[in-house]
């Protein structure tokens, strides 16, 4: 029986190497390729006629325009409207890279911490500048709430910089481990299945309540795979909008 | 500003966009979806993460002006209170939230 962290290997396709560096094609990339190209092959053939009365490729695509717009608009306000197309582009980069790792034998690139912790001090940085760009050194009143004592203040600046700095972990590691948890959980119950049918007549009955399980974790994984790639940007919302007004 | 909302063709669409929006969805404040187990699993990252942070940057900190392992014990401690505070803050907007609801 297959381990059930197999699926999670990182496999060249073509090797490359840039400076001593292993820059090569992995099945991760060619997932991540995979699913830029579907993506854009639905934006773009959703958009392609850009009917008055839109028929339904159009409504899905116009769909998920005016969900991003919404949560843009109440979390970070009118401005966060110049972002619209970086958040717009990271749900349904991370959504279609979950949604991809449902389909059978392909491989799950969000379940990779590089990946999303790439993506996650990319927005933390990015977060950090528009801070500064937009507040000056105003945007550093964040690390200082008012009110505090002077002789308390080092302290809790520093306090409030770890606080800061483990943004991007978190955002990360909530992607990350619920990728993971959720495809070795559905390979352990499909590898219950195999050894219970192996074992006779009786087991292959018995192999039903697994099946069952199974097919339940398949729909809960899809609301996950939904939910998480949600999470992921709505926290880029609020992280912007801290950036933005940091208030507090 | 009266004269401006009696007459609509003053106002920009935008204006009467969001204005026609707030009528029909209320005023709009959109949160983290907040299911018991996602808030706990949050809490726990953000306390190891706090903890995680200041070890990271005592580890460092410690080679760069060469103070092991002065860095790390301090900043291990701060991590732990940073990661802390991460948790006593979600708590208190989990609560908030659903004082809000209450209401």
């Amino acid at each position: 029986m297959a381990s059930p962290i197999e699926q999670f290997n990182i496999k060249p396709i073509a090797h490359f190497e840039l400076a001593g560096i292993d820059v090569s094609f992995t099945n991760s990339s060619l997932w991540m390729v995979i699913v830029v190209a579907l993506l854009s092959l639905f934006l773009i053939g959703g958009t392609r006629k850009s009917a008055s009365v839109p028929g339904r490729w159009q409504v899905m695509v116009e769909l998920m325009y005016s969900f991003i717009a919404g949560m843009i608009r109440d979390n970070v306000g009118k401005e966060g409207k110049q972002y619209f197309p970086f958040i717009f582009t990271l749900f349904v980069f991370v959504l279609g890279l979950n949604l991809a790792g449902m389909v059978p034998y392909a491989f799950t690139v969000t379940s990779h911490i590089a990946v999303n912790f790439a993506m996650a001090a990319f927005i933390f940085i990015g977060v950090t500048l528009v801070g500064f760009a937009k507040n000056g050194a105003g945007y550093l009143k964040l690390f200082a709430p008012s009110g505090v004592p002077m002789w308390l203040l080092p302290m809790i600046v520093l306090i409030e910089l770890i606080s800061y700095c483990t943004r991007p972990i978190s955002l990360s590691v909530r992607l990350f481990a619920n990728m993971l948890a959720g495809h070795i959980m559905m390979k352990v119950f499909a590898g219950f299945i195999l050894s219970l049918a192996a074992a006779g007549a009786v087991g292959m009955v018995g192999a039903v309540l697994p099946f069952t399980v199974n097919v339940l974790l398949t729909g809960l994984e899809i609301l996950v795979a939904c939910l998480q790639a949600y999470v992921f940007t709505i926290l880029t919302c609020i992280y912007l909008n801290d950036a933005m007004h940091p208030a507090h | 500003m009266g004269d401006k909302k009696d007459n609509p063709k003053q106002q920009t669409f935008e204006e009467r966009l969001s204005q026609a929006q707030l009528k029909v969805q209320g005023t709009p404040e959109a949160k983290e979806p907040d299911s018991a187990s996602n808030v706990a699993f949050r809490m726990g990252v953000d306390l190891v993460a706090g903890t995680g942070v200041g070890a990271f940057m005592g580890y460092w900190f410690d080679i760069w002006f060469d103070t092991k392992p002065l860095f790390l014990i301090a900043l291990l401690i701060l991590g732990f209170v940073a990661g802390v505070r991460n948790v006593v803050r979600l708590a208190r907007q989990v609560q908030d939230a659903d004082e809000a609801d209450e209401q």
